[in-house]
């Protein structure tokens, strides 16, 4: 199977646009709640059309929710072994990821992360995270 | 939920297929098999059939988008109640649901639920897991994520919140082996040791490759008749004391608590309904496509504390002789999964109340439980059954 490569809608074409300038952003309601992946309507209001969510720039850094490392990929594109992970972010979201640029017996749940632009295909770029260890630079 | 309402309807009748492996065999011919095999088994014909309930468009499941006409087609019946409810792997137990209640008020008098597919061979049909890269799968699809990975993220986050062992996540493998060691039919019938599972090949971490269930091909099919129909009929008829489902999210990285699963709404709306609590039911057949599975529906319908789920499955309680043993004919672990178990969980759940195990029969079973899991967590379904 090949890697699915995202295909912009209308409603997070914003997002992926961020993405492809190594900027992470996430929606933000007009009630002031973070809201991923994004969508056309706010979450905490769904009835009400003028009130459409934000864009708005995060830090891109969080903790490590859960994750599991795949030693026998079912997509050729990414080689196993790999780290699939679901990241917090600090502002509360959660995000699918990949841990790059680490070991994966490096890696454990409620680790600190922080986002990675990763070019998954030419002119591609995927949000990924690595580990934000303290102390350690760049 | 009008559970005197839905008494209106009783089981009476079910098959599972014995194939495991169907080599060049179409799934429509094991819908074929199975229906015939359970209208049998009730002592009734395709002629008495007016209800088809199926999911059949999934891999290997020999269909396309309009699946039910597509079985109803090959099958030659033309239903006059018809449902696809296609909500991953418990979807039979909820099609199940369905049915019992178009019997209630009549849309139908006699329903069949089936299922069957062939994923180890089938060449044609989706291959992709749950969604597209574009909308809500746009940040989930292109990090290449597998059914095994989805599961693996929970049992990861348990084992970090509750502090469960790998060798506990191996005791439902190892038990669930035992019950299969006495179905012929099964997949794998050697005893494992929580050894041999540590010992196997990791596949997406914390899951060996015993951590994870077979793939077979193969099929299943209930009926259901009106319960005043059901008295003349071959078998007991089996009635529904209770029933509860939900649904919550196929995006993995939507999921509220990565230590719960949708069993923590169906399961309290299933014993609520038949005022039961867990402590009321003999035999549970719990889908176990992972090892993690089984224990999240031990903890989430209330078998025993969320969080202690590691500690039970390894005390033994859910063995055969255990306080609640589970997945009697050795499941989808060792037994069989074609890709949604649910049909055989509540086959084999229905075949503990006649007798008629054929991995290990539990003696005095009166209160039988069947509950099913699709999708990532994404879905669930809980039925409680007895004898008319």
């Amino acid at each position: 199977m090949d890697r699915p490569l995202p295909i912009p809608c209308a409603h997070d074409k914003e997002f992926w646009e961020a993405v492809s300038q190594d900027r992470l952003v996430v929606q933000k309601t007009a009630a002031g709640h973070w809201q991923s992946y994004p969508r056309a309507h706010a979450l905490d209001d769904p009835m009400t059309r003028d009130t459409a969510p934000r864009f708005e720039p995060v830090a891109g850094t969080g903790t490590i929710e859960t994750f599991s490392v795949v030693h026998r990929s079912f997509y050729p594109a990414i080689q196993a072994p790999y780290v699939f992970a679901v990241v917090r972010l600090d502002e509360g979201v959660c995000m699918t990821a990949h841990i790059v640029d680490a070991e994966p017996s490096e890696v454990g749940i409620g680790d600190p992360v922080r986002a990675t632009f990763v070019e998954i295909a030419p002119g591609q770029k995927l949000p990924c995270f690595k580990l934000n260890k303290a102390g350690s630079v760049a | 939920m009008d559970m005197e309402l839905l008494s209106r309807a009783a089981i009476v009748g079910a098959c599972e297929s014995p194939r495991r492996k169907a080599n060049d065999i179409h799934p429509f011919q094991i819908f074929h098999e199975v229906i015939a095999g359970a209208l049998g088994h009730a002592g009734l014909t395709f002629a008495d059939v007016d209800g088809l309930c199926v999911t059949a468009g999934d891999v290997g499941e020999g269909g396309s988008v309009e699946d039910v006409i597509e079985v109803a087609e090959y099958l030659g019946i033309m239903p006059r109640f018809f449902d696809s409810t296609d909500v991953g792997g418990c979807s039979a137990i909820v099609q199940t649901a369905r049915a019992a209640a178009a019997i209630a008020c009549g849309m139908a008098d006699t329903v069949v639920v089936a299922y069957a597919a062939c994923p180890r061979w089938f060449p044609v049909g989706p291959t992709t897991p749950m969604t597209w890269p574009i909308g809500p799968g746009a940040l989930e699809m292109p990090y290449g994520i597998s059914n095994i990975t989805a599961y693996g993220l929970l049992a990861a986050r348990h084992m970090h919140q509750f502090g469960t062992t790998p060798e506990q996540l191996a005791a439902v493998p190892v038990a669930i082996r035992a019950n299969a060691a006495r179905n012929p039919s099964a997949l794998m019938k050697d005893p494992i040791t929580v050894a041999d599972v540590l010992s196997s090949p990791m596949i997406s971490s914390p899951f060996h490759k015993l951590d994870c269930c077979v793939v077979t091909d193969s099929g299943g099919a209930v009926v259901l008749t009106r319960r005043d129909r059901a008295r003349d009929l071959r078998k007991t008829p089996i009635r529904m004391l209770g029933y509860g489902e939900a649904i919550t999210c196929v995006n993995i990285n939507q999921t509220a608590d990565f230590t719960v699963s949708p069993g923590v709404h169906s399961g309290p709306r299933a014993f609520n309904a038949a005022g039961l609590s867990p402590a009321d039911v003999d035999v549970a057949q719990l889908y176990d496509a992972f090892s993690i599975t089984p224990l999240l529906a031990l903890e989430d319908l209330g078998f025993c504390k969320k969080g202690e789920g590691g500690a039970f499955v390894a005390s033994g309680a859910i063995t055969a002789d255990g306080s609640i043993p589970i997945n009697t004919d050795g499941g989808g672990l060792s037994s069989n999964h074609p890709g949604k178990r649910g049909m055989f969980v509540l086959i084999e759940a229905l075949r503990q109340l006649w007798g008629e195990s054929p991995g290990h029969q539990i003696s005095n079973c009166e209160v039988s439980l069947a509950h099913g899991i699709g999708g990532f967590n994404s879905a669930a379904s809980t039925m409680l059954l007895a004898r008319s």
